[in-house]
């Protein structure tokens, strides 16, 4: 029996001493290679269990592993390490909007990059051109230069997963990583997520709004509901009665095509 | 539990806590009363002893020794008493409560002042309430008038001259306005309006021939010292402000370093770049010394700068800080990486903004001997030379004008588009598209 | 997005931005020659050397010269910080030859052109002497030998002012339009907004984003001539200032040693005259606190009394029925600007000798003159920008003017009104306690004495009651500013 790659066991995450329960008791394996999506209403947890795992939040107890090693325990340098395998895309995609494509394109390389060559800005010719191969592969060549805020949404958040590819990451957090664009950037971004998933076998873990997306893209889907896992299992199995579970009585699904 | 709840969640439960702050509120109220009635009596009677023609507080009152004070304490407190019993008083007003109950009956009002008047005599009654189970003072337990929040929209409907609190706001401006009068010596019959028509027409008649070249030059200097303090206050301004940044300031260490730092900066602001160049002239030599005044600007704008630059670092997007600590980096790179290409386009808007406050300091640091066209033109007015005093008045009009034109025409451009190309905007022609 | 601007501009801008560095590199230069030999005199330094007048002209045209060709290598500092770039057509950079035929062609056209335009300002200064000598009643002569004198009839004197008037403008139009006349033909000859240099060389000036872009390349900042020669302007800036604000900085260290009478009384202050009145000054500091105070108030409240009305004058979106309204708006604002550059200090120096020295009224009326203009310029701003749409709402309703600036503009403007005006009690706070260190009253009247007299103890404890009340001043402006906005 294989090992997973990633092993979430009893995390718990309170706030305000003790009044508020973000997360209770999370424990879930995921398997090298699969697209896992984390479905749920605002509020039921999933960005709070992504950013435990990588540890930008601390989990107050339980213990997260990642290829055997303890992520919970880790410190300085050990964490940075970790952290360097999991790329990240954010809902409100987190570009430095002054800086330009590029600049923000190669901060993705600085848990590799000696110190010295990034506090003076001067990266590697093989950095560089990582840079570029990142940015043709999301079809972004001719903004290299541009400032970040002067792209639209969908090519922000293009940006971002060309950041997370400069890592050669062997995981891949998305968080929300559609829900501030249309419908029909929504699909193409999760496209490139898909392609990253099935041409370079990272792992994806997605926390998502919409179940029609979930359905498309996701090989394994789990359910949070205030903070406590109230489904796992193939998005086949979630019908009419799983759904109102997962999302309360007066729910009704959304297409998104 | 769902985050709704929070708000009740964070209310004290105990009753001694909410007792303390219940006393807490109600002495606040107490003190701001007392003190605006206090304020209010000193300062009436000095107008009406100005308006009178009478002189200084021996002529009215006697020698302070005989001046009954603690009558005129207990007055004011029983005042203050009989104001917050009987309409909504000024502290009141100011902390947003006021006095509810089932009735407005006159006894229920003067069964509250009397068991008030008993509870702050005997001392033990002002902190019952922290004993209380129900955490009610003896005053509102004996009458049932209690000290409640006031709604916002009941505040208001009543136009401010239908309330006490509001004739005691517009009295206490009619009497500081009548007392500032009196106390600034306001007195037109000093006007020496002779000299200062003789004046005003000798400083139309500029001496240009004499005093045009050192003045500029004097310029030169005055323009250089704003330049050496503000370019040498930079990065030490900068390096500070990571410092002084609470959103950056995390753990014991950290925190204890801002507070200190955040204390000792605005000490030194407080103090003006006029006084600091008294001390450096002192320090540095009794004569002329430019230097004395680069050394003073150079103080100031360390604290000013740091103080701007720490703020807007307390409100800049967390986001891509999140981004880029999640990538591995180390903190300094998160810093480098993350949070200094958000600041640097603010923080040179307000390297310019102090650059040309320090021009204007500049021109008037030298009256106390800093150097720079402030001391030569010091001594030209005291000394009526109004015509070379008029050159370089001229000049100094000209570069400040200049100065915070330019500065607020560059701080709109980085505020702004900051940084968006002026090729963009010019519309220059497009590579591809020229033939 | 700022409006599209045409070609032109960034031409001259870019020529204008390079000069001006290249101009101002010289003088660095030549004061750091004048420094170290010795033209230059024991006690301070003179820059003011015996210059030959036409040194002037050769500095002007070589700097102009080197910017010129500077700007024809491809990319000047111009160039670099307006984000434009001399290239072909295609988007390459522009071959050596075509680089010197652009050089020539500038080289030949631009400073005739600067010399046209200074020429067709000469009818300028001649009015300004002719105004000048009629200002001072003395005769003008524009000729040697002939004077003509302006102190005589009255109608004389206008009919020379109207003659020269007339004369200015014929030359001056009659320049500019030739000029422009002829450059535009050439420039702008075809849509392409291509200069006169750039379509007979065969380049074209384009957005250096979009150069970078096809080429792949964008060098770091220290790699390019431009970064450098900033560089270089900060370090011969920082030098030259060095010299000339007499920075010693062995002195500062050797001399705070020596002033520890200075340190030792500044560490001990003495608050004992805070109650008890000083003999010769025959105030107590805390009379003099209570009277600083107060000037601020006054001064505060009449500045803002006053600014409230003129601000109105002084606001574009009200004053622009006319030529006589936009005269007075123009007036307004020129007016407060001026009053504005002279600072508070300054003012308090020539009001106390009409007021009488150490009287707070001159505080007063200091500090009131450049809150006015402060206040004036602040609120006038604020009514400049005020949403249109409810006024239009009001005047397509029927109401009359002063109804639509009662209703409309002033319910929007209050709160801002408010804040800027605590913004102003804070300063006028500060610089109320320094004022009467000139004149005006309060408590620099007490520094002013103590400093003089050495009285180091006391000099603390002023300043240390002045810290506080400006340190409350500013947290209470802060909290108050917070809840009105």
């Amino acid at each position: 029996m294989t090992t997973s790659q990633l092993r979430v066991e009893e995390v718990t995450k309170v706030y305000e001493r003790g009044e508020v329960l973000a997360l209770k008791d999370v424990s879930f394996h995921v398997e090298k290679g699969e697209f896992l999506i984390l479905i749920g209403l605002s509020g039921s947890g999933k960005s709070t269990l992504l950013r435990c795992i990588n540890r930008l939040i601390e989990p107050t107890t339980g213990k997260i592993y990642l290829d055997d090693t303890d992520v919970t325990a880790a410190k300085g340098a050990e964490l940075r390490r970790i952290r360097r395998k999991i790329g990240m895309i954010f809902q409100q995609f987190n570009l430095v909007k002054r800086s330009s494509v590029l600049t923000n394109v190669l901060a993705g390389r600085l848990g590799y990059a000696a110190r010295w060559r990034t506090l003076t800005g001067r990266f590697s010719k093989e950095d560089l051109e990582r840079a570029r191969h990142s940015l043709d592969r999301v079809g972004l060549s001719e903004k290299i230069y541009s400032r970040a805020d002067q792209l639209s949404g969908g090519q922000q958040q293009r940006v971002g997963i060309a950041r997370a590819l400069m890592q050669e990451p062997e995981l891949l957090f998305a968080d929300e990583p559609v829900s501030a664009l249309d419908p029909a950037t929504s699909n193409s971004v999760l496209q490139y997520l898909e392609q990253m998933n099935q041409r370079d076998g990272v792992t994806v873990i997605c926390a998502l709004h919409f179940l029609s997306l979930a359905r498309r893209y996701g090989t394994r889907i789990i359910a949070l509901k205030d903070g406590e896992i109230v489904f796992e299992g193939l998005p086949a199995e979630i019908d009419a009665a799983r759904f109102k579970e997962i999302y309360g009585e007066d729910a009704e699904e959304v297409e998104i095509r | 539990m769902a985050p709704d709840g929070l708000n009740d969640l964070l209310k004290p439960k105990a009753p001694w806590l909410r007792a303390a702050s219940g006393m807490r509120k109600s002495l606040l109220v107490l003190l701001t009363d007392y003190v605006t009635l206090a304020y209010l009596a000193t300062m009436t009677w000095f107008a009406l002893s100005r308006l009178a023609g009478i002189q200084g507080f021996r002529a009215v009152f006697g020698s302070p020794a005989v001046f009954p004070w603690w009558g005129a304490v207990l007055v004011l407190l029983e005042a203050c008493l009989v104001w917050e019993s009987f309409g909504k008083s000024i502290g009141m007003r100011l902390l947003g409560v006021e006095r509810v109950g089932p009735d407005e009956r006159i006894t229920r009002r003067l069964l509250h002042l009397a068991v008030r008047n008993a509870a702050l005599l005997s001392i033990v009654g002002t902190f019952a309430p922290l004993w209380d189970r129900d955490a009610r003072s003896w005053a509102s337990r004996a009458s049932g008038l209690h000290l409640g929040e006031t709604s916002p929209q009941a505040s208001e409907r009543i136009a401010w001259y239908r309330t006490s609190w509001g004739w005691c706001l517009a009295l206490i401006i009619v009497v500081t306005l009548i007392s500032g009068v009196f106390l600034t010596e306001v007195s037109f019959k000093r006007f020496n309006w002779n000299a200062a028509t003789k004046m005003i027409r000798r400083l139309f008649r500029p001496d240009w021939a004499g005093e045009l070249a050192s003045g500029i030059e004097l310029l030169l200097e005055t323009i250089f010292m704003a330049l050496m303090a503000t370019l040498f206050a930079i990065p030490i301004a900068f390096s500070l402000s990571f410092l002084a940044a609470r959103n950056l300031a995390t753990g014991p260490w950290r925190r204890g370093i801002y507070t200190i730092l955040r204390v000792i900066l605005s000490i030194m602001r407080s103090i003006e770049p006029i006084v600091w160049a008294i001390i450096f002239i002192i320090i540095v030599t009794p004569r002329r010394a430019p230097f004395a005044g680069v050394l003073a600007l150079w103080i100031h704008s360390i604290s000013d700068l740091t103080k701007l630059y720490s703020e807007r670092l307390e409100s800049i997007d967390q986001g891509p800080v999140e981004a880029i600590t999640a990538t591995g980096a180390s903190r300094l790179q998160v810093i480098l990486y993350g949070i200094v290409p958000q600041i640097l386009n603010p923080y040179l808007s307000f390297t310019l903004y102090r650059w040309d406050i320090n021009v204007r300091m500049a021109t008037v640091i030298g009256v106390v001997g800093g150097g720079g066209i402030g001391q030569m033109l010091y001594q030209y007015i005291r000394l009526h030379y109004w015509e070379r005093a008029a050159v370089l008045i001229v000049l100094v009009i000209l570069t400040v004008w200049v100065m915070d034109y330019t500065s607020s025409k560059l701080r709109q451009r980085f505020e702004e588009g900051g940084g968006v190309r002026a090729a963009d905007l010019m519309a220059l022609p497009q590579v591809r598209d020229v033939k | 997005m700022l409006p599209r601007r045409r070609f032109p501009k960034t031409r001259f801008l870019a020529l204008g931005i390079d000069w001006i560095a290249l101009l101002y590199l010289s003088l660095c230069v030549y004061t750091l020659i004048n420094h170290w030999y010795p033209e230059f005199v024991a006690v301070r330094p003179s820059y003011k050397v015996p210059f030959p007048p036409y040194a002037w002209i050769i500095a002007l045209g070589a700097t102009l010269a080197l910017a010129i060709l500077w700007e024809n290598t491809g990319v000047s500092l111009g160039f670099r910080a307006l984000g434009a770039r001399v290239v072909t057509p295609e988007g390459r950079i522009a071959p050596a030859h075509q680089l010197l035929s652009r050089t020539a062609v500038d080289l030949l056209t631009i400073p005739p052109t600067l010399c046209a335009f200074a020429i067709a300002a000469a009818p300028l200064a001649g009015l300004w002497t002719l105004f000048r000598g009629i200002a001072q009643g003395t005769g003008v002569s524009f000729i040697p030998g002939v004077t003509i004198w302006a102190v005589g009839p009255w109608y004389l004197t206008l009919g020379y002012v109207i003659l020269a008037l007339l004369a200015a403008a014929l030359t001056a139009a009659l320049t500019w339009s030739m000029l422009y006349g002829v450059l535009r033909a050439f420039w702008l000859r075809r849509t392409g907004e291509r200069g006169f240099a750039d379509q007979i060389a065969g380049t074209v000036l384009a957005s250096s984003l979009d150069v970078q872009a096809e080429l792949r390349t964008r060098p770091q900042w220290y790699r390019t001539a431009s970064g450098l020669f900033v560089l270089l302007l900060i370090a011969s800036t920082l030098y030259v200032g060095w010299i000339i604000t007499e920075i010693d900085l062995p002195k500062l260290f050797s001399r705070i040693g020596v002033t520890d009478y200075l340190w030792r009384g500044l560490a001990r202050p003495n608050f004992t005259h805070l109650f008890v009145q000083e003999p010769i000054l025959t105030d107590t500091i805390g009379g003099a606190l209570v009277e600083t105070l107060f000037m601020a108030l006054m001064a505060t409240v009449v500045g803002g009394l006053f600014a409230f009305p003129l601000s109105f004058l002084g606001a574009r979106n009200l004053m622009n029925r006319g030529p006589i309204s936009y005269a007075i708006y123009t007036v307004m604002r020129g007016l407060f600007n001026i009053a504005r550059s002279i600072e508070t200090i300054i003012w308090a120096t020539i009001i106390a000798v009409v007021v009488g020295w150490g009287s707070p009224f001159a505080g007063v009326l200091a500090l009131a003159a450049h809150t006015v203009a402060a206040l004036g310029k602040l609120f006038s701003e604020q009514v400049e920008s005020i949403d249109p749409g409810p006024l239009e709402a009001m005047r397509a309703a029927g109401a009359r003017e002063w109804q639509v600036v009662l209703y409309g503009v002033i319910p929007q403007i209050i709160p801002s009104y408010l804040a800027f005006t605590m913004y102003r009690w804070d300063i006028n706070v500060r610089m109320s306690t320094v004022i009467g260190l000139v004149g005006g009253g309060g408590i620099g009247r007490m520094l002013f004495y103590y400093k003089n007299d050495g009285r180091w103890s006391e000099l603390s404890a002023v300043i240390i009651l002045m810290v506080a009340i400006v340190w409350l001043m500013d947290y209470t402006s802060g909290r108050v500013r917070e809840r009105i906005t």
